[in-house]
């Protein structure tokens, strides 16, 4: 026994947990069975001794603790300071019990004893102290008193694992002295039992079902949940602009862009992601001190941000306005294309930008041609442009992508966005999101769309299908990089928050304007019609497909390439269907188009006399076809300063310079003659065409007379009206014969108008643009009324001043029907809103409500679509009633389905994630403080409930996961995700589907705790759960050894 | 010796297992590891993760051979290496199966699979494989080099109960160059230092003829094992299948699986040593195969077969060029005098295939009675027979003779036996396990001394010849 002083005097008794063989530990321990009271001083407690002593301790009278600090206390701050470390030791020393010891076995115990006195715990504060003593009374006085005396705490390490070095006091008299040098000491210190029962009574406090999951939910939530930050709150001033969902989306952009370099926000259309977009240009520029660089597309930039930036945050500057100082510019896209200083200039912008926003971000979704800069002509597409313009090396920015479509028709359109930012680095997303091989993962998820998909796979051309997005918002690095939420969740969290989502303006439901395409083509229909009866259906186009007519000694052809020019075709086939649905004159240009490529490639390629012959008897014959030039003769490439959006329609397949040049083909390789045969068949097709549509006059046009009909009525007199076409050509065409027919206030805008669009814009829609009426008038501008424009207008533009839209083309793709959708039916803002009905009092009743209309010819839309068939062998279901796509047949009683489905898909659907927000969200509302409750709450917080009735049976567990941290070099806990898992005791497999799991822990306030689980089934679970964590997730990141552990927030038992 | 490394030494003789290597690791060489609770019987676990062999996917008959694959975590977040425990089943190291493994966790330009999956560069690996088991475990830690496009491995193997001089070569002077580095930036440094154990191989002189031996059976089991799992996985479709019907029409009918890979295996490794006795100069300079003489026509078979591609038999892994490598090096002629003159004389090339064989399948040389038989002994028994023929049956020139059995008959007062055709020699010579031709050779020695002495009237050289026969069934002779 060590305690009796069994050694003769002089023997020096060590303790040092090492080579004396005696620990701390085992000195106290012995010291219980013999001891009434404990004197302890130490630097540092942790209940961990006290649980290492458990079962012993309690045969003690008394334990008095008095614990110190290395440096001095005596300001009430330094205490107040040291208190508090003492305390989150104290408090840091139970979270790490919980590994093993779960349930906390034994704090209960010691709670009960500080309660009732008998543990006793001081802090001294006059000076300095780093004292260790153990002074240990017998129960009998024949052994008394005696104490050890050196470097350990009373800490769980200091009695067992340091190495320390104590040494036994037995005298008595030298025993005492130490007991006068403590009490000395122990009047002096300050009691700090409440504050040591709060922390440890925090612990084992018996949570109910309702905090654990409103824990999890918490947790779950953390990244979304940054709390508004004292500038948010009190200085800025975009933040009480936003809506709550916008807030959101600020944060998470923050966060996201600061922990992978960049971040995307892909709201739907109309949900404002402008002005989430000056809201982090707000806190960047003037907030950070960061230099900020804007590109945007032309017109956005001029009629948007511009105005909104000189608008809300005028001494912000870079805009004109009132600000002069200014760490912020914008660009259009175009711009980096752009010769002169701009190469120097965006090479200055390289070293010196901190962050960039790019909207409308999908224009980057191709990467096009890299050629190196250096080479002597810069023919770098935007894309590498940007990219270089971003470089990290040279100075770390971070990047915000803003687009509504985020995916076009592949997933590599995202991944793209994404390589500006990872620059091209695969293994970027390895630590931090697991997933080791960035292209991989996204070749095979493109890989599995297709193979699910099947036949289907060509819709993806049109947008996304819903398919698609459902895979998307399962993808890690998605949701890791992008905050997207449906209009269905924005307008459900505005109900939320505010009572009622007034900011969206209800759509009424479409109308079909109703026309004749054989009213109008008469005989030329069945000669369109019967020219896609052919096998090669309108025309054979066999200079687009050569390949076909390949008679070359390559026995292998690239299949492809071969792939890509029947594509080619086959889009061509389409566009000439859709510009002859669309207007006589769109159909005519291109007539126009291709006939003169034809005959330059019959120029070049007749070489024999006879085929020589052949095209000189073919121009003579058809003199005056090929004589006339219409005379607003449209080029069919666009100028490289122009926004190109129309083209970006075909740019994806359809390279410009193969439109552009005749490239001579090599009679060994080609059936050249036979390919000339095709042009002639095709020339003469043309030349028919032609020779009908050159005589076909605006009376004839069924479609135009319907539409100025239409621009008469009630409904749109007086109004502002937005008529959409998806080609120039026929933009132009109905705005000369509107003119004409005296509609009045008319402007009409394309891709190649030559005018500012931003003024046309905020003549057209002056409120949503920082004008107003008077402001034009007062400048001398002509207010429009009518605009006509294509697609060019259908992107991040307000112009919400209209409430009337006329899609003037069958529509083909929903995204784009959306998107002009979006023009008009987006967020609201309620200043604006007053300003204009206080000027227009006419329209205050239709204010708040969209309504639109779709050209249709019902008669020969099955006739049309067919057709539509025939080349794409793809089926496109139009609703006769509302002229929108539907899935099903085109019987009447579907049409209602049509409808269904139209506007289901134009709000989106809420995710499971963004309904459990929500739920979240209707929680903290309904229980002030409950925030703050839960951000207090420790680790590990246990429960159990009665499992719900079509719940599972089992354990369900809530971590927080380490991951690469980039800014640290190193795993943090902070940079993880929080993932839920459920072990299901039936099943015996462990759910990770939030989903799922959700509906097994659902619990409110009444919800009753109930645990009737044994510790150690709930431990071997525990243990089986972070199993599965380590060889998955931990795996998957490689996490390292030293990496921080999962760190279990909190759980509960779902009993039967 | 220090006592440090004398610790050491006794600590790797305690390492039976992967995890006891990377707790010496950790231990001894400073892989750091902060959390002390890791090295706690109970977490070990948490130090490495488990791969699964179907997320490898590893092919079907690979996986009954492949008991267990795991990784050890990395340590820090820069490490560039992969670190893999694996456990094979049974005594070998059979890279063909650790191939389908190594082809799963290497990175490819183009990514297949689902980048999920870490991958490493091939030289960043390192495999710690475990064979055998209990007092038989052998450790095997690999390394990899890309060869023309194709991994090939490097390894220090070595069995807990391996002599003391060579645990402790590793424990002092290989094992201790895998200390963590203290500058982690350094990752070319690093990977240099690391590897740096593993370039004794190939190349490696071969110092004694025991080594030379073991180096030699060693190489020649892993081949007869992965010879012998191409033959099964062929399904009797396949060059190995074709080859070995051809053995059993032509040579030995009942050869089955086991006896044919052995054949083969024994018959390239020691072509091997032949070839490079006879043309040291010319030895390893060209590609693996064609330094096996093929003059024996059971060889070029094989060659050929090998060498048109069409078997799966894959002589990357099998260690052959290995071997190749260390003879190139190696002064095989003074081992093989040095064996020939203490051991037995005669020929060195032909004794050491009982050496060979001995380290090689001692069970197999049992079987086959491909036992040594002393020299004295041979020379005693041929002697003897040569005294009686001259003694008892007064043939003149003893086991030289060439009498006719009609003439021994007449001469001696018997009758030809029936069945015997009276003009054939009367003494002959077989040998049925020929072996290394010690009898064969002492007969020829006797039969030239006992002309010599005797000479008859006519040449001997073709009647001598025509008389011994000999037969063996083992085909590396």
């Amino acid at each position: 026994m060590a305690t009796t002083g069994r050694r003769s005097g002089g023997d020096l008794f060590i303790v040092d947990n090492s080579v004396s063989r005696w620990t701390g530990l085992d000195y106290l321990r012995e010291w219980t069975d013999l001891a009434r009271s404990f004197d302890v001083a130490t630097g540092f407690f942790e209940i961990g001794s006290l649980l290492a002593l458990d079962g012993k301790w309690q045969q003690l009278d008394k334990i008095r603790i008095l614990m110190g600090d290395q440096v001095s206390l005596k300001t009430k701050k330094a205490f107040g300071e040291a208190l508090r470390s003492r305390i989150g030791r104290l408090d840091a020393n139970l979270e790490d019990e919980k590994r093993t010891n779960p349930f906390l076995r034994g704090v209960d115990a010691v709670v009960e004893a500080i309660r009732s006195g008998k543990i006793e715990c001081r802090v001294y504060r006059k000076k300095k102290f780093h004292a260790k003593v153990y002074i240990t009374h017998a129960r009998f006085d024949v052994i008394g008193a005696q104490a050890l005396v050196g470097s350990s705490n009373f800490t769980k390490p200091g009695l067992t694992q340091n190495v320390e070095l104590n040494i036994q006091i037995q005298s008595g008299r030298e025993v005492a002295q130490l007991q006068n040098w403590f009490e000395t000491h122990w009047v002096e210190a300050e009691p700090v039992n409440d504050e040591v029962l709060r922390v440890a009574s925090r612990h084992i406090h018996a949570y109910t079902p309702f905090e654990v999951y409103a824990k999890a939910l918490h947790e779950y939530f953390r990244g979304h949940e940054l709390t508004a930050g004292e500038w948010d709150e009190h200085q800025s001033r975009m933040f009480p602009q936003l809506d709550r969902y916008q807030q959101e989306a600020y944060w998470s952009l923050m966060k996201i862009a600061r922990r992978y370099g960049g971040a995307f926000l892909c709201d739907g259309v109309g949900l404002g992601k402008t002005f989430v977009g000056l809201m982090l240009i707000e806190r960047l520029v003037l907030h950070e001190n960061k230099r900020v660089v804007v590109f945007a597309p032309k017109a956005a930039r001029e009629g948007v941000w511009e105005p909104h930036l000189r608008e809300w945050i005028p001494d912000l500057g870079g805009v004109g306005g009132k600000g002069d100082f200014s760490s912020l510019v914008l660009f259009n896209h175009t711009d980096l294309n752009r010769k002169g200083e701009f190469p120097e200039r965006f090479k200055n912008i390289a070293k010196r930008a901190d962050a960039v926003i790019v909207d409308e971000a999908h224009h980057f979704r191709n990467r096009g041609r890299q050629a190196k800069p250096e080479d002597e002509e810069d023919r770098r597409s935007r894309y590498w442009r940007l990219y270089d313009l971003l470089d990290g090396e040279i100075h770390p920015k971070l990047l915000f992508l803003l687009t509504a479509t985020p995916i076009n028709n592949r997933l590599a359109d995202f991944r793209h966005m994404a390589e500006l930012f990872t620059r091209g680095d695969d293994t970027y997303f390895a630590r931090t999101l697991g997933v080791n091989h960035f292209t991989g993962r996204f070749n095979r998820l493109e890989h599995q769309l297709r193979e699910s998909l099947g036949g289907e796979a060509a819709a993806l051309q049109d947008g996304l299908h819903e398919y698609a997005r459902e895979m998307l918002v399962a993808d890690r690095i998605f949701s890791a990089l992008v905050v997207q939420r449906s209009r269905a969740y924005a307008k459900a969290s505005q109900e939320q928050e505010r009572g009622e989502s007034a900011s969206f303006p209800k759509r009424k439901n479409p109308r079909v304007a109703e026309y004749s395409i054989r009213k109008s083509y008469g005989e030329a229909l069945t000669m369109f019609q019967r020219a896609f009866e052919r096998k090669n259906p309108l025309f054979t186009l066999a200079i687009y497909y050569p390949l076909a007519y390949y008679v070359g000694p390559d026995q292998e052809i690239n299949p492809l390439e071969e792939n890509r020019q029947k594509q080619v075709v086959g889009l061509i086939r389409i566009l000439f269907l859709k510009r002859f649905e669309s207007s006589v004159r769109a159909f005519e240009r291109s007539l126009d188009r291709l006939m003169r490529k034809l005959l330059a490639f019959a120029e070049i390629h007749s070489e024999s006399p006879a085929e020589r012959y052949r095209y000189q008897r073919w121009l003579s014959t058809n003199t005056d076809v090929v004589a006339y030039r219409p005379s607003e003769q449209m080029e069919w490439s666009f100028d490289g300063d122009e926004e190109s959006d129309d083209a970006d329609l075909e740019e994806d397949v359809i390279p410009q310079e193969m439109l552009e040049n005749v490239t001579e083909l090599p009679r060994d390789e080609y059936d050249v003659a036979a390919i000339l045969d095709e042009v002639f068949r095709d020339l003469d097709q043309i030349a028919r065409f032609l020779a009908f549509a050159r005589q076909f006059g605006p009376d004839q046009d069924d479609k135009l007379k319907k539409l100025i009909r239409l621009l008469r009525t009630k409904e749109m007199v007086g109004r502002k009206v937005l008529v959409f076409t998806e080609f120039a050509d026929t933009a132009r065409y109905i705005s000369a014969h509107l003119t004409k027919a005296g509609i009045g206030g008319l402007a009409q805008l394309d891709s190649s108008s030559k005018v500012d669009r931003a003024e046309i814009i905020r003549r057209f829609s002056p409120y949503y643009n920082g004008s107003s009426s008077a402001d034009l008038a007062r400048e001398g501008q002509k207010e429009i009324r009518v605009l006509i424009s294509t697609d060019v207008l259908s992107e991040g533009l307000n112009l919400q001043d209209a409430t009337r839209l006329i899609n003037y083309d069958i529509h083909w793709n929903p995204v784009r029907l959306m998107q002009r959708i979006g023009r008009v039916d987006r967020r609201m803002n309620p200043t604006v809103e007053a300003r204009l009905v206080a000027d227009h009092p006419n329209v205050s009743s239709e204010r708040g409500k969209v309504a639109y209309w779709n050209f249709l010819p019902p008669n020969e839309l099955n006739a049309i679509l067919s057709l539509y068939k025939k080349v794409t062998r793809k089926t496109l279901l139009i609703s006769k009633t509302f002229g929108i796509e539907g899935r099903k047949l085109l019987t009447p009683d579907d049409d209602y389905d049509a409808l269904r489905e139209f506007n289901a898909s134009y709000e989106g659907k809420k995710t499971r994630a963004e309904e459990l927000h929500l739920e979240y969200q209707k929680l903290l509302n309904q229980h002030p403080g409950l925030a703050n409750r839960l951000e207090m709450m420790p680790g590990s917080v246990f429960s159990g409930r009665r499992r719900l009735s079509k719940g599972a049976r089992g354990v369900f567990f809530c971590f927080d996961l380490p991951a690469l941290d980039k800014e640290r070099d190193d795993f943090t806990l902070e940079a993880g995700p929080t993932r839920w898992y459920l072990y299901d005791l039936d099943r015996e497999q462990i759910i990770e589907s939030v989903g799922r799991i959700v509906d097994s822990i659902r619990s409110n306030p009444r919800t009753p705790r109930r645990c009737i689980t044994e510790e150690r089934t709930l431990k071997g679970i525990r243990q089986k759960v972070l199993r599965h964590i380590h060889n998955t997730y931990l795996k998957q990141v490689q996490a390292p050894i030293n990496a921080p552990k999962p760190k279990l927030m909190c759980w509960m038992e779902l009993n039967a | 010796m220090t006592e440090r490394s004398e610790a050491a030494l006794d600590r790797l003789r305690e390492v039976h297992s992967a995890d006891g290597l990377l707790r010496y690791f950790i231990d001894e060489l400073g892989w750091p590891v902060e959390d002390e609770a890791y090295l706690e019987e109970e977490h070990v676990e948490d130090l490495t993760f488990d791969w699964d062999l179907e997320e490898l996917g590893v092919p079907r008959h690979s996986k009954l051979r492949i008991e267990r694959i795991r990784q050890v975590r990395p340590f820090t977040i820069d490490q560039p290496w992969g670190i893999f425990f694996v456990d094979l089943a049974g005594p070998r190291l059979l890279i063909t199966h650790l191939r389908a493994v190594l082809q799963a966790l290497i990175s490819r330009r183009r990514a297949a699979g689902t980048g999920d999956r870490r991958a490493w560069d091939l030289d960043d690996l390192i495999f710690v494989v475990t064979t055998g088991a209990g007092d038989a475990v052998e450790l095997h830690l690999l390394i990899f080099f890309d060869v023309r496009g194709k991994a090939e491995f490097r390894c220090l193997s070595w069995r807990p109960a391996d002599s003391t001089l060579r645990l402790r070569r590793l424990a002092t002077e290989l094992l201790p160059q895998l200390a963590w580095p203290d500058d982690e930036e350094n990752v070319e440094g690093w990977k240099e230092t690391w590897r740096a154990p593993f370039t004794l191989r190939p190349g490696q002189v071969i110092g004694s003829a025991a080594r030379l031996a073991d180096r030699m059976a060693r190489t020649a089991q892993d081949l007869r094992d992965q010879i012998r799992e191409a033959l099964e996985s062929e399904h009797g479709q396949g060059p190995f299948s074709e080859l070995m019907s051809d053995i059993r029409k032509q040579l030995v009918a009942d050869v089955d699986n086991a006896r044919f890979s052995d054949m083969c295996a024994q018959t390239l490794v020691y072509g091997l040593l032949g070839s490079r006795v006879t043309d040291p100069d010319g030895f390893g300079a060209t590609p693996v195969l064609s330094v096996i003489p093929l003059s024996n026509p059971f060889l070029s078979d094989l060659f050929d077969r090998i060498h048109g591609g069409a078997s799966q038999l894959d002589l990357g892994g099998s260690g052959l060029d290995h071997l190749i490598a260390d003879l190139r090096v190696t002064n095989v002629e003074a081992i093989l005098d040095d064996f020939g003159s203490t051991a037995k004389g005669g020929d060195p090339v032909i004794h050491f295939y009982e050496e060979f064989l001995k380290q090689y399948d001692s069970k197999m040389r049992a079987d086959a009675g491909a036992f040594y038989t002393p020299e004295p002994v041979v020379e005693f028994m041929v002697r003897g027979v040569d005294e009686i023929l001259k003694t008892r049956f007064g043939l003149r020139t003893g086991i030289a003779d060439s009498a006719t059995w009609e003439e021994v008959a007449e001469r001696n007062g018997f009758e030809v036996p029936d069945g015997v055709n009276s003009d054939k020699p009367f003494v002959s010579m077989v040998d049925p396990a020929a072996g290394t031709g010690t009898f064969l050779v002492h007969w020829l020695r006797q039969a030239k001394k006992s002309f010599t002495e005797a000479p008859p009237p006519e040449g001997i050289g073709v009647s001598i010849l025509a008389k011994a026969f000999s037969h063996q069934c083992m085909p590396s002779n």
